[in-house]
């Protein structure tokens, strides 16, 4: 059978895949195809087996139970020497005893490549990841930003099936974080390797990902594209995970088609439109962005889908206002960047209308 | 298994089998172990596996002259644990070692409390003078206090010229030079152990202290000499441990009165060879050793869950 | 009692210069009978007085032209040696697998490893005593070797570990990762970024080898007897100022040890218990 003619374009598949760490389950079944060229990311909080997943794929840690995939060939038992992978570690594991040149061409060398290739293709990398010039400097003599690049190109340099990376960015600062965003991104698609990145920073994922696979205890959550997670979450843990969300607990009340009626715990009801005609359970939550919550100062003329709230306070944001509104027991964010909540002059006490739109509405299980 | 007579060639491993199948099953399951191998195959058939045969020895019957036979008697533990001659050597030996253990903390408090505090240089130029006695090796160091005790010695030299003394004094081969002796090699140990324990603490505990309002005195015995207490048992139970089996200290520098147990025991072995009898006493020492490293170890993990608070 | 602040700067400070002064007592204590014996071997006339009648080098000269001392050296290198080969391996190998992880039964091991240095040496001796004739290695340079290798390894394992507290163990994974298998890690990346935790600790386990006695006393014959098992010999029937010789000798070895070990490793590291 001719590998090569073979349509599986799926660089990587997680089959099952479980860890066991004494007691605790880290990973637990896991099931993932990766594509070729995809920039994924394993995203969720610490302690959700991202990492150990990623180990997995890499070859530092042995599954309990599943089987991983590169390329078609089940690589369980493979050591990480004899994997096509190569890996960028969150606190760069840099050889402090060799060069940067060195540092980069040490996969090339275990490789058993000719000398010159070697410093060719060592020149490239460190030229793609704008490091010229810093050849003969010692990782002790960088700074986070350049020894990060030196990671990087000590893990492209082999021309990896499968790039990975633990957390790269996660010890930079903010500033420094976003320009390697954009440099990451942008050699990815210069290079088109399959990438798995690890992060438990969301607007990373959103921000650089072709899908986002969110993570939790050791399962997934969710997998889609970053707009398919951010508007449709399938789970209230991915809906609290993933920007913010303000909660309405209730029961389905009627339904009608796609769309739903939910009577809240708090009082109120609300339409809401669903994105399939999936069964729904009979409790339900309802989940609202902050931003897509419309402020009234008097009851609108439609009547629908809108509730009654005090205003507890209001916080000057520059670019918009953050209300906290009480409504019932509950306290709602609500950061209303079109309506009336561009006003000033809101006082606390005063009572406030809350518009949401039913397609607004994320109903999850409760 | 007939009689384990002295120069027999018999591999001690085959009598140990139990011990061995348990180690390499353990090994097996893990292959991270595996690094240890060494050191574990070292501790097991030198150390181990001879205090077995040591244990086993103890329960022999003595024929002379260093041959002995297979047996199960504890005559040498009675004996040395009943007669009053060893009763005496025993308590000899505490007596010393419980003197030695005190003053060596006692004086070794303030010295540690010093080091610690220390900063820069100074600490540094410390830690080297404790040091060099550490790695020097214990011989030498008694010859020097030969050379300080003894009759024609410094000390007393320097005495008699400064018209101190009319006759030189018998400072050597007394109690008195077989507990300075020990002292000296006990010293550095403890120092060590104290200052490191030291070191943990946070210092600015006793600001702290200070801003409530206790005095000097007050937050130095609160707060730094309570969270020491484990660190200064550590050291202490070192000490009363390596005074109470140290030999050479003994030997060299207290005359033929200063019996301590470890004397006894090299008296069976070398030169009376009463093997047995001298395996029980070694045995009983052990033992003693043993169970006073399992209380220090105890006192340790007490003294990382106050530095973890 | 609030003094004013003239009065407090004319106050001693009486618990500091107490602390100062015992201090001072305690390491002139301990370093006594070293600077002595340095002295002392410099000495002229034949009796260990103090202070020396003269300056010579009489004794060293003594020490070299004696066959006796000079074979006796030669058996405390010839165990010491093969002694520091066995016990830095040893010690190095375990106090990485210690440092890496850690793993059920961490404890255990520690215990397994630093027993034999916490028991007096004399039980050591005797044990390997009674091993030794019972596996017919008796009177052999090999069970002295084993023995100071037992008593050595524990504190490279200690000295070792020190050490590794600066040791990234990622670097290992990275090494793997891009295509070494464990022996090429442990060749090329392991060993050059603890090579100075390796040397010192070969430096220190010659030492503790080289002057070790407890042990040596009985295992030692004749034909076998180390440095200071022939020093304690010497002080218990005759004292000779050639005692004074060799011991500064022994010093000097251990002065040199620790200042090349305090270069490699600073003094901070050589003083973990």
């Amino acid at each position: 059978m001719d590998k090569r003619a073979c349509t599986t374009m799926n660089d990587v598949e997680l089959i099952g895949l479980t860890k066991r760490f004494k007691d605790t389950l880290a990973v637990d079944d896991v099931n993932l195809e990766i594509r070729h060229g995809e920039f994924l990311f394993l995203l969720g909080p610490s302690g959700c087996g991202k990492t150990t997943t990623l180990r997995m794929i890499g070859g530092l840690e042995a599954p309990s139970a599943g089987t991983v995939k590169i390329k078609g060939r089940a690589v369980n038992g493979v050591p990480p020497e004899k994997r096509d992978t190569a890996t960028v570690f969150q606190r760069w594991a840099l050889f402090p005893h060799k060069t940067v040149a060195e540092n980069v061409a040490f996969g090339l060398k275990m490789k058993k490549k000719p000398r010159q290739d070697i410093a060719r293709q060592v020149r490239e990398c460190l030229e793609m990841v704008d490091l010229t010039g810093l050849e003969k400097r010692y990782p002790a003599q960088l700074s986070g930003g350049q020894k990060q690049r030196v990671a990087l190109a000590r893990a492209l340099v082999v021309e990896p099936a499968v790039l990975l990376l633990d957390e790269p960015l996660s010890a930079l600062d903010l500033k420094l974080r976003q320009q390697m965003r954009f440099e990451i991104k942008r050699i990815q698609k210069d290079i088109n390797v399959t990438t798995v990145f690890v992060t438990h920073d969301q607007t990373e994922a959103l921000a650089m990902a072709d899908r986002i696979v969110v993570m939790h205890k050791g399962r997934i959550e969710q997998i889609g594209s970053p707009h398919e997670i951010y508007f449709n979450p399938v789970s209230r843990f991915t809906s609290d995970f993933i920007g913010e969300t303000n909660f309405f607990p209730g029961r389905l009340a009627a339904r009608e088609g796609d769309a739903v009626v939910v009577a809240l715990a708090d009082g109120g009801r609300l339409r809401a439109q669903l994105t399939d005609n999936a069964p729904c359970p009979t409790d339900v939550v309802v989940g609202v962005r902050p931003e897509q919550i419309i402020l009234h100062r008097h009851a609108p003329a439609a009547g629908e889908n809108v509730l009654r709230g005090k205003v507890l306070d209001v916080t000057f944001m520059g670019s918009t206002q953050r209300f906290h509104v009480a409504f019932g027991d509950r306290m709602i964010v609500v950061e209303d960047v079109g309506g009336a909540g561009r006003e000033s002059g809101w006082h606390s006490a005063e009572d406030v209308y809350l518009e949401i739109q039913p397609h607004a509405c994320l109903v999850l299980p409760a | 298994m007939t009689g384990d007579v002295k120069g027999a060639a018999v591999p001690a491993v085959n009598h140990h089998p139990a011990l061995i199948m348990r180690v390499k099953q353990i090994f097996a399951a893990h292959k991270f172990l595996w690094i240890f191998l060494p050191a574990v195959l070292m501790a097991l058939i030198f150390f181990f596996i001879p205090i077995f045969s040591l244990l086993r020895i103890s329960f022999y019957e003595n024929v002379g002259m260093g041959v002995y036979q297979p047996a199960m008697r504890l005559d040498g533990y009675i004996k040395f644990l009943t007669d009053p001659f060893y009763l005496r050597v025993i308590f000899f030996t505490l007596k010393i070692a419980v003197l030695v253990t005190s003053i060596s903390l006692v004086a070794g408090y303030p010295v540690a409390y010093y080091v610690a505090r220390a900063e820069g240089a100074k600490k540094i130029i410390c830690l080297l003078l404790i040091i060099v006695p550490l790695w020097t090796n214990l011989i030498v160091r008694i010859y020097g206090w030969f050379v300080i005790l003894g009759q024609k010695g410094m000390l007393n030299t320097l005495l008699l010229n400064i018209g101190f003394i009319d006759q030189p004094l018998s400072m050597i081969f007394q109690p008195l030079s077989v507990v300075i002796g020990l002292l000296d090699m006990v010293f550095p140990w403890v120092l060590l152990i104290m200052i490191s324990v030291m070191e943990g603490i946070d210092w600015s505990l006793i600001e702290a202290a200070r801003d409530l309002g206790a005095s000097r005195f007050q937050s130095f015995y609160e707060v730094t000499f309570k969270l020491s207490i484990p660190g200064f048992a550590v050291g202490g139970l070192f000490a009363f441990v390596w005074s109470m089996g140290e030999y050479a200290v003994p030997s060299l520098l207290g005359s033929s009165a200063q019996r301590t147990i470890s004397i006894e025991v090299a008296d069976q072995i070398l030169t009376v060879l009463n093997w047995p009898f001298g395996a029980s006493i070694a045995f009983t020492l052990f033992m003693i050793s043993v169970s006073v490293l399992f209380i220090s170890n105890r006192l340790t993990q007490k003294s990382a869950d106050y530095m973890l608070r | 009692m609030d003094p004013s602040s003239a009065e407090t700067r004319q106050r001693i400070d009486w618990p500091a210069v107490a602390l100062t002064v015992v201090t001072v007592c305690v390491l002139t204590f301990i370093l006594a009978p070293i600077a002595i014996t340095m002295l002392v071997s410099f000495n002229k006339g034949s009796y260990i007085v103090f202070p020396p009648e003269g300056l010579s080098l009489r004794w060293y000269k003594a020490f070299f032209d004696d066959y006796w001392w000079i074979m006796v050296f030669k058996n405390s290198l010839l165990i010491a040696l093969p002694t520091m080969a066995v016990s830095t391996t040893v010690g190095v190998l375990a106090a990485l697998g210690y440092m890496k992880r850690t793993f059920r039964g961490r404890n255990v091991i520690n215990l397994i490893i630093m027993m034999p240095f916490l028991v007096p040496g004399i039980i050591i001796g005797i044990c390997l005593l009674m091993f030794a004739h019972r596996i017919g290695l008796s009177n052999t340079y090999a069970i002295v070797i084993a023995g100071h290798s037992l008593w050595a390894t524990p504190t490279v394992f200690l000295l070792v570990q020190a050490v590794l507290s600066g040791y990234d163990f990622e670097i290992e994974d990275a090494a793997r990762d891009l295509g070494a298998g464990p022996i090429k890690t442990f060749f090329l990346i392991t060993l050059p970024c603890i090579r100075t935790g390796v040397l010192t600790a070969m430096i220190f386990s010659f030492i503790t080898s080289f002057g070790e006695f407890s042990i040596a006393l009985f295992l030692t014959a004749p034909a076998t007897m180390t440095l200071p098992v022939q020093i304690w010999n010497s002080l218990k029937y005759e004292v000779s100022p050639i005692v004074a010789a060799v011991s500064t000798i022994m010093i000097v070895i251990t002065l040199a040890a620790i200042a090349v070990g305090a270069k490699f490793a600073g003094v901070k590291t050589l003083s973990e218990r």
